[in-house]
């Protein structure tokens, strides 16, 4: 009898001991947390917000231990911070960044307001220029009605990729919220602004803007296949250009393209858009898939299918494919850098 | 019943283990673990013949090479979803494909397709291959020349008679390997192997493959740089020679770079059996903390935890995404080596360290020196007052000569920066200086460096706090002017 208790109580012990194991790394996740900039400026007051966010001290011994990998910046009129780390690393980032959001009163009692010189990617840059917006550095007032207004307020989104997602949720309970109400409030630069010279050989973006009647699979397959054919038709046919950057909006995609020869440039681009459409759709779906799966692909994906609110994936048939192409509109104007 | 199955299982065991051409390779604890299907074609040639290789692979398979071939070939790969990408390094070289899981067997056929239709003989191939080869020669950059010439590489495209040679010897069916990041059904290898029973090259050579001896290390090499401000290297630093350390060491290696003195660009890849080798660009401080660096150790528990992860994520990186680091899985196989990665590493290995072995070509401006000069005095650290949020206003100017040859007011610079200083200690300034054209633009960085040495050395500004930029002058500022711009905290 009293060999059974022992026996048992050294089974319970051996169980409580397999069930009771830490958990062990098990995957990657990654996560994009974006908010819209108000007007398409500002972008100095959002930068300064996630520069003092991630500049705690908790944060950032978070970061350091768990080797989270962060980068934020300006995407379009989007502000954007893109992350990766193990699932433990993503668990105590956000624990740690959810006690930041409670400590940011503290945290911009530090604040001294100095412009920040980082950001000088190409992008970046036209992307102010088209929207009026500068870098001065903002006041304290201003960045804490800032952090209220789109932080608190939440207007921040997310996508998240990994197992153990709710965390997400749990930590930053606004994430997610669908009291966005990004359809009014994106802010459309009115195009095109005012037609600007070319300049005979320099560096210029290019700002192209793609709409679509309806949000759907069918529109949303086409107008990637549209924007991957424009990508080949400058890069690879007319050997012109080759950086593109992809920004989604709630009615379609923004393209910033990079070019040194305005002249061509804006030729082969009035030349495409002059392109009968409904062509070229075959095997759409295949490199779509292959697309998705990539890295970079998989943020920019995620923010879009959130925009744009699509639920499961349906593969549409050739026919809506068409369809959907010939619907699609694009306008471009050139930006001076 | 049961020992009839054992029997035949046996049996096919033993068909699919018999040498008939090609040689396969599965990663079955791989399946699944990443969003894409991975296979690839692999072939091994000695070290002197990677130059070779990398210009064979354009051969290969080129989407932009306007043949009836590269479109059927471009329009199936399409119709799959497939990304194809090559690799190349002294083991040998690689044509790797990605696919959606579903397609993973389209994809090991289009690899089959891609190599066997291979027209050696289009007169015009070769051509446009040394086309692009030269297009690309042109355009080269200091630091990919730099990271060319520790390869031994001479910049010139093969004859058309060694890339015909190699052709012969590297791609011999015993030479060649197919193999798909995942698992395979008996009936898939079976299809697999009669698909590619038929590949055959003639055989006017003997058979070449990769010695596991290695070459030492060549010597450190310093050059002077009259180009460009930044360093350039392009190094190689000896590993450890087991996987799992091997890949804890250059964790550690890269977190510890990063987090003393991060480069300003990095592109790194292991090579051979010991190695890692990397490109780099970078400043002075991190070319001097690499410099000194001879041993490699955890510091304490939370850089430890920190190395830790990163071995960690790394580890789940190659697992996840196979295709995409050649360099180990790739590599590994044609050496003959295995490459196993538990989850974690002991921690006596990184409390034990490692020593460092660098070396490499650098190319080094005099100037580097001025980015590392140590501070001057220490600054007492002055608690913040809890208004500073709206107190402090940072000392910024622009300054335009008067004439010609005039020299800027430094001390009342000082002056206003040291008076910002004593409120705020961890300001940092940029001194700004413009150019007209870009052959102005080294003339200019110097005189800034000059004045920058001036305000550290004769007003005691700390060095931290002062950093030059040079830039194309905007149209409405001289060329002449210096703007002093404050960037907040170091």
């Amino acid at each position: 009898m009293r060999g059974f208790l022992l026996g048992s109580i050294g089974a319970l012990v051996w169980a409580q001991s397999w069930c009771f194991q830490p958990p062990t790394i098990k995957g990657l996740a990654q996560w994009r947390l974006y908010h819209l900039l108000p007007g398409g400026m500002g972008e100095a007051t959002a930068r300064n917000v996630l520069r003092l966010l991630l500049e705690d001290s908790v944060v950032r011994y978070v970061c350091y231990v768990y080797h989270v990998q962060l980068r934020y910046g300006r995407q379009g009129a989007w502000m954007v911070l893109d992350g990766e780390a193990t699932e433990e690393g993503a668990y105590a980032f956000f624990h740690a960044l959810r006690g930041a959001i409670d400590r940011f009163p503290q945290l911009l009692q530090s604040y001294v307001g100095l412009p920040g010189g980082e950001g000088e990617d190409w992008s970046q840059v036209a992307a102010r220029l088209l929207w009026r917006d500068t870098l001065e550095s903002p006041t304290a007032l201003r960045l804490s009605q800032f952090f209220y207004e789109v932080w608190l307020g939440g207007k921040v989104q997310g996508v998240y990729w990994g197992r153990q997602g709710g965390h997400l949720r749990r930590f930053l309970p606004f994430v997610g919220q669908d009291s966005l109400a990004v359809w009014e409030s994106y802010p459309w630069p009115e195009a095109p602004l005012s037609a600007q010279a070319l300049p005979a050989q320099g560096d210029m973006v290019f700002y192209t803007r793609w709409g679509v009647p309806t949000r759907s699979w069918a529109s949303l397959l086409a107008l990637w296949a549209h924007l991957k054919g424009l990508e080949a038709y400058l890069c690879e046919e007319k050997q012109l250009v080759c950086q593109f950057f992809w920004s989604p909006t709630p009615r379609g995609m923004e393209v910033w393209i990079y070019t040194s020869l305005p002249y061509a440039t804006a030729q082969a681009l009035s030349g495409f858009l002059g392109r009968s459409g409904g062509e070229g759709m075959w095997a759409v779906t295949g490199r779509f898939q292959a697309w998705q799966r990539e890295g970079d692909a998989q943020l920019l994906l995620g923010q879009w299918l959130c925009l744009w609110r699509l639920g499961k994936y349906e593969v549409p048939s050739p026919r809506q494919l068409r369809q959907a192409q010939r619907k699609i509109q694009g306008v471009f104007f050139p930006v001076a850098l | 019943m049961g020992a009839a199955a054992c029997l035949v299982g046996i049996w096919l065991q033993v068909v699919e283990g018999w040498p008939s051409g090609m040689r396969l390779v599965t990663y079955s604890e791989l399946e699944r673990q990443g969003p894409m299907a991975g296979a690839f074609v692999a072939w091994s040639h000695t070290p002197d013949k990677w130059e070779t290789g990398d210009f064979f692979l354009r051969l290969v398979y080129d989407p932009a090479y306007p043949s009836d071939r590269t479109r059927r070939l471009k329009r199936w790969g399409d119709s799959l979803g497939l990304i194809v990408s090559a690799w190349s390094g002294p083991e040998g070289a690689a044509l790797l494909v990605e696919a959606p899981w579903p397609h993973k067997k389209e994809a090991l056929q289009w690899l089959h397709a891609a190599i066997t239709s291979l027209e050696l003989g289009d007169e015009r191939l070769y051509q446009w291959a040394v086309y692009r080869y030269r297009r690309q020669q042109e355009g080269l950059r200091l630091g990919q020349e730099i990271a060319w010439r520790r390869r031994g590489w001479r910049g010139f495209p093969p004859s058309y008679e060694a890339v015909k040679a190699y052709f012969y010897t590297a791609l011999r069916p015993e030479n060649v390997w197919v193999g798909v990041f995942g698992r395979l059904s008996l009936r898939e290898k079976a299809d697999l192997r009669r698909l590619w029973v038929h590949w055959n090259t003639p055989a006017p050579d003997s058979s070449s493959s990769y010695t596991t001896s290695s070459s030492p290390l060549p010597p450190d090499t310093v050059e002077e740089n009259l180009w460009a401000y930044p360093i350039y290297g392009a190094a190689c630093i000896r590993t450890p020679t087991t996987w799992p350390e091997r890949l804890a060491f250059v964790e550690a290696f890269l977190s510890w770079w990063q987090e003393s003195a991060p480069p300003l660009q990095f592109r790194g890849a292991f090579e051979g059996p010991d190695r890692y080798c990397f490109d780099v660009r970078l400043d002075g401080k991190s070319y001097q903390a690499l410099q000194r660096l001879t041993y490699l150790t955890v510091r304490d528990n939370a850089q430890m935890s920190a190395w830790m992860e990163a071995y960690a994520r790394r580890r789940l990186k190659l697992r996840g995404e196979p295709v995409h680091y050649p360099d180990v899985w790739i590599a590994a196989l044609l050496r003959g080596d295995s490459v196993s990665l538990p989850d974690t590493v002991p921690s006596l290995v990184w409390l034990r360290g490692w020593p460092i072995t660098l070396r490499g070509i650098w190319l080094v401006q005099e100037l580097y020196a001025l980015d590392t000069l140590l501070e001057a005095r220490a600054i007492p650290e002055k608690r913040l007052a809890p208004d500073t949020a709206a107190g402090l206003v940072p000392f910024e100017t622009l300054w335009v000569p008067p004439r010609r040859r005039a020299e800027p007011p430094l001390s009342t610079w000082a002056a206003a920066m040291q008076a910002n200083l004593a409120s705020q200690s961890r300001l940092r300034w940029v001194l700004v200086g413009y150019y007209r054209h870009r052959r102005e633009e080294g003339a200019v960085l110097r005189r800034l460096h000059g004045w920058r040495q001036v305000l550290i050395k004769q007003y005691l500004i700390p060095p931290g706090a002062l950093q030059v930029q040079v830039r194309p002058a905007p149209p409405d500022v001289s060329p002449n002017a210096i703007r002093v711009v404050c960037v907040g905290f170091s």
